[in-house]
Parts: C-alpha cells; sequence; structure tokens
C-alpha cells in the first residue's frame, strides 16, 4: 500500500498527493513492499497446496453415492460432492490445473507476444507494420471472445484452454515489447553495439531482451490472474477443460445443479479462485513498484 | 464537434476490416469444409454447393476474403443450424436484453465508483479511503460468475426475495445486474480516486483555492471534468471486459441474452449462429467506444483536436 504517501488532513486534500521524491523511489526500488510480500505469501502456500496438497488429502475421484453431498464433517471438512467426492480434496487437487493454465496461457503470450514485438520494433518497416495490424485485429476482440473463438475451433480440452486464453495476452505482451524495443533501438548502447558491427541476433539477445525482461515481468504477473479467471469462466460455461476434471471453474459448474441442495459446492471453489487472483494482484503490483521505480505508486492500491 | 464525430466514424471502418478478416481466418481455420462446417450436417449436397458457389470457396484466398465481405456487406450471415431461424434475426431478438443488462450494470458501476472514488479522494488516508481500498481489491479479485452464484445462493434460495431465472420486469434484472456491478465498480473507484487526486494537485485547483473558491465548488468545477476523462474511456474497455461476465450470468440466470446464445452455439456447433455473434459482439464493442471516444470529445475539447 501506498501508506508513506497517504497522509490526512484537508490541506493534503486540495493539494493532492505529493509524488514521492526520486530518491525515496529509488530506496524503494528493489524491495517489495508490505502487500506485495503478502501476495508472495499468498502465492507460496498456493504453491505448496498444489505440489503436496493432493497427497495429504483423500482420494479426489473416490464416489460414496451413500455420502453424496453433504456438509462439513470430520471426515470431509468441506463436504462431499453429488458423487460423494471429498470437496477439499477436488479444490486441492483443482489448484494444479488452475495454475498450470494460468502460468501456461501467460508463458505462450510473453513468448509468442515477446517474439512478435521485439522484432517489430528491432525490423521494423513492412513486418512491423503487418506484425502490428495482425496484434491490432486480435486487441479489437474482447479478451473472452478471442478464447471462445479459438475453443470453437480447437476444440476444449486442457491445452486448447491453455492456447486460448493465452492467444488473448499476445498482442498485450506484444505492444509492451514492440514499444520498448523502438526506444531501447534508439538509445546509445544499442547504437553502439550495431555500429560496432554486431550482429542482429547479438544485440538482440545481449543488448535489448535484458533491458525489456522487467516491464515484460511486470505486464506477465498480472496478466497470470486474468488468463486465470478467463480460463475459468471457459470451464464453467462448460467449453473448457472436461466437465468431470477437477478444475474450479468446472466445479462451480457441475456444484450449480445441486447448490439447492448442499450450498457449499458453489461457495468455496470460488473462494480459492479468489484467493488466487488476490495474491497474484498483490504480488504483482508489488513487483511493479519494486522492479520499475518510475512507479511510485501501484496501480492496485493507489 | 460533428466533423469529429464523422472522423471517429471514418476510423471505424479498418476496424471493422481487421473484425471480417479475423473472423474470415477463424472459418478457414474450421477443421473441414468452411461451406459443409456453415451449412451443417443436415444440409444436403445442392446447399453446400450453394455456398461453396456463393462464398467462392473455389477461388483464391483473396479473392474468398472479397467474397466474404461481400456477402457480410449484404447482411447474409445464413440460418441458424439449431432453430433454423436466419442468425440476423436470432441476434436481433436477444440484443435488446443483452444491452439492457450490460449497460445497466455499467451504468450503475460508473455512477457508484465515480461517487465512492471521490469520498476516498476527500478522505484519502483515514477510514472510508482505505475501506475502500480494501473492498476495491476483493471486488476485483472476485470472478463474476461465482459472485452470481452466491447472489442466488443468498436472495433467491436463503431469503427468497428475488427471483431467480426470467426477464420479466424489474426485479428480474436486479440480480443479474447486481452480479455484474462490483468488479466494474472496484475498477471505476480506483480509478477515479486516483485522477481526482491528480487533478486536486494541479496548479488551476490551487489557484482556485487561493482565489477563495468552496472546497465543493473546486471539486465540483474544477477538478471532476479533468478527473472524469480517463474513467470514461475506460468504461469502454470495461464493456469489452464485463462481456465474459455478461455471458456467464446470461447463463446463470437463463437471461434470454445473446452471451447464452453464443455459449449454446458454441456447445452445440451452431457455426453459422457463432459467426453472426462473434462479429455482433466485436461490432458492439467498436461501437462502445467510438461512443466513448466521443462522450471524451464533450467533456474535453482538447480530445476533438487532438
Amino acid at each position: 500500500m501506498a501508506s508513506s504517501t497517504l497522509a490526512s488532513g484537508t490541506a493534503r486534500i486540495l493539494v493532492g498527493e505529493p509524488a514521492a521524491s526520486p530518491p525515496a523511489a529509488a530506496r524503494r526500488a528493489g524491495r517489495l513492499p508490505g502487500t506485495g510480500r503478502i501476495g508472495l505469501g499468498i502465492l507460496v502456500g498456493l504453491a505448496l497446496m498444489a505440489l503436496v496438497g493432493p497427497s495429504l488429502t483423500p482420494d479426489p475421484y473416490a464416489q460414496n453415492l451413500a455420502h453424496a453431498l453433504e456438509g462439513s464433517s470430520r471426515r470431509h471438512w468441506l463436504g462431499t460432492d453429488q458423487l460423494g467426492r471429498d470437496l477439499l480434496a477436488r479444490i486441492v487437487l483443482g489448484s494444479r490445473l488452475s495454475l498450470l493454465i494460468g502460468l501456461g496461457a501467460t508463458l505462450f503470450g510473453l513468448v509468442a507476444g515477446g517474439t512478435i514485438g521485439v522484432l517489430a520494433g528491432y525490423l521494423g518497416r513492412w513486418f512491423e507494420a503487418v506484425a502490428m495490424r495482425a496484434m491490432e485485429g486480435l486487441i479489437v476482440f474482447p479478451g473472452i471472445l478471442i478464447a471462445l473463438m479459438v475453443v470453437t475451433v480447437a476444440g476444449t480440452g486442457v491445452l486448447n484452454v491453455v492456447l486460448a486464453v493465452g492467444l488473448r495476452a499476445v498482442p498485450i505482451f506484444a505492444r509492451v515489447a514492440q514499444t520498448s524495443t523502438r526506444s531501447l533501438c534508439q538509445q546509445d548502447f544499442v547504437v553502439a553495439a550495431r555500429a560496432l558491427g554486431a550482429p542482429g541476433g547479438r544485440v538482440l539477445a545481449r543488448h535489448v531482451a535484458p533491458s525489456l525482461v522487467n516491464s515484460l515481468l511486470v505486464v506477465a504477473s498480472l496478466q497470470v490472474a486474468t488468463a486465470i479467471l478467463i480460463g475459468a469462466t471457459l470451464s464453467f460455461l462448460g467449453v473448457g477443460v472436461p466437465p468431470e476434471t477437477p478444475e474450479w471453474g468446472a466445479m462451480l459448474n457441475a456444484g450449480r445443479r445441486y447448490m439447492l441442495q448442499q450450498g457449499q459446492l458453489v461457495v468455496y471453489p470460488g473462494l480459492a479462485i479468489m484467493i488466487t487472483i488476490l495474491g497474484i494482484n498483490l504480488f504483482g503490483d508489488g513487483l511493479r513498484l519494486a522492479l520499475d521505480p518510475r512507479h511510485t505508486r501501484g496501480t492496485l492500491l493507489r | 464537434m460533428l466533423i469529429y464525430v464523422l472522423r471517429r466514424l471514418l476510423q471505424l471502418l479498418p476496424t471493422l476490416l481487421l473484425i471480417s478478416a479475423v473472423v474470415f481466418v477463424m472459418l478457414r481455420l474450421m477443421p473441414g469444409d468452411p461451406a459443409e462446417v456453415l451449412a451443417g450436417q443436415e444440409a444436403t449436397p445442392e446447399i453446400v454447393e450453394e455456398i461453396r458457389s456463393r462464398l467462392g470457396l473455389d477461388q483464391p484466398l483473396p479473392v474468398q476474403y472479397g467474397f466474404y465481405l461481400a456477402t457480410l456487406a449484404r447482411g447474409e450471415l445464413g440460418d441458424s443450424i439449431r432453430s433454423h431461424q436466419p442468425v440476423v434475426e436470432e441476434i436481433a431478438r436477444r440484443l435488446p436484453a443483452t444491452l439492457l443488462l450490460g449497460f445497466t450494470a455499467i451504468a450503475v458501476a460508473f455512477a457508484l465508483g465515480l461517487a465512492l472514488g471521490g469520498v476516498a479522494a476527500v478522505c484519502v488516508g483515514r477510514w472510508p479511503d482505505v475501506a475502500l481500498l480494501l473492498l476495491a481489491l476483493l471486488g476485483v479479485s472476485a470472478p463474476t460468475f461465482w459472485l452470481g452464484l452466491l447472489l442466488v445462493l443468498v436472495f433467491a434460495v436463503g431469503l427468497g426475495v428475488l427471483p431467480v431465472a426470467g426477464s420479466e420486469g424489474w426485479v428480474h434484472l436486479v440480480l443479474p445486474a447486481a452480479t455484474l456491478v462490483p468488479q466494474s465498480l472496484a475498477v471505476f473507484a480506483r480509478l477515479s480516486r486516483s485522477t481526482l487526486l491528480d487533478a486536486l494537485g494541479e496548479d488551476y485547483v490551487r489557484t482556485a483555492v487561493a482565489k477563495g473558491v468552496s472546497a465543493g465548488g473546486v471539486l465540483w468545477r474544477h477538478a471532476l471534468r479533468n478527473a472524469l476523462i480517463p474513467p470514461v474511456t475506460f468504461a469502454g474497455l470495461e464493456f469489452g471486459r464485463m462481456l465474459g461476465g455478461i455471458i456467464a450470468v446470461e447463463t446463470i440466470f437463463a437471461w434470454p441474452g445473446v452471451g447464452k446464445a453464443l455459449v449454446d452455439a458454441i456447445a452445440g456447433r451452431d457455426f453459422p449462429m457463432i459467426q453472426g455473434l462473434v462479429l455482433a459482439f466485436a461490432l458492439l464493442f467498436a461501437l462502445v467506444n467510438l461512443a466513448v471516444d466521443v462522450v471524451n470529445g464533450l467533456i474535453d475539447p482538447r480530445v476533438r483536436y487532438g
């Protein structure tokens, strides 16, 4: 939280928040602010849950129709679903898929979009014109629509969800990479490297790419949240992962039909999504503050 | 102003071309022969042949795209495979419900967000501000479709005060709209808080204060007008983001709009419907952003000549 810039008093209202002075901003750079650390904590917890959680919980696929749609008990902490499967175990296992979809889709968007953007910014001319036009073609569609078009063409399934959600992020990364590359290419150290006769690939890999990492990383961290959200939306709509998969969106979709008998079915999987996204947002916002000294305030808590 | 609007309308053309190009690519990427895909499984060979010649599918790709544009310009989107009704009519019948839901939610979120953002900006650092930040943080993190389920659980199942499904009368609008509001509300509140704080830090505000203008006058007359542009611009983008929520909400509450129709069409592989709905959504998104630009031009003359 931008607590150091928060000060009360009516005088401050009318003059507004003072911008942090450059030394203060520089001091803050490289260090994760408090809320960012909370976010990191949530994410570490989630990663642990995804890694070792499934070995601690009961079998998430074990059906027991005699104990279907039960409430919380000592045997089933969060109750059971319509087939008598342990809800907690399914939520814990579901963290794997949600994180996989979120990270996989973002990685796809980062690599594809980053490559297109860097090449466009570096090569310029017709390649830049064509590539960025194609990116605009994607950006004129709302993200969910792109994802729905991909599952229409490619069909449902985990891999296609990753692809569908990732494609939406490609133009976002491409734009960031392209504008940064273009301004980098005009800076002295890149011009000097080119003048010294360094081959194009070497200039890109050694001089341009390292300077891009920070800005792309900040975008990527927040994109993971959107990716998880859209992935869960697809599964909730029944066009994402196969219906019986322990994935949070799919679980909410299945639980919807039994919510009159057992409300917990539609409460906890959504809570898991919310905590995950909260953690990513807090962490991503902290990362922006820490990596990019130009931003003295995060966007999330400003 | 009129010239500005006309110029923005002209800029819509390349956007429309891009949209049609992407949908054309989507159709070409579909597994199988596009003519058979568009005709549906029950179609006779004659119908498939007719579609093939109408779309010019035996011609080279650029020519095909030309044919495709021509059919779009004539508004020929074919018949729905499932209902056998013309796609254009199906969409026209369902669109008003979706627009009612979407615009109600955006309007409520915008107005409330601006008010709350204003309160937070005036109380910066004190408890209303901090409380709003925390609520906004939760708001942007909660998936819309989950909020919808929770609202059904509490109001329709638990308390039994509001109807769960249907679309007759305003009571049916309450829960679906209330589901869509929080996420956008959080975005608008945060954004208007920060833009108001920025505007309050400007020199002209200090001048106004020095002149002896009352705090309310400064806020209302000087700061708000300038602070309004980013939230208005964002309203257009927010509409696109809300679309995912609208589709889910229409599914949860059986709201008879185009969002639910799209999900049904994808599940039933009703390709003419999918094509028509994707075009409709993209066009709607483009038009909303055009409207946003025009409104920004009204608020701020600089935008018009920029």
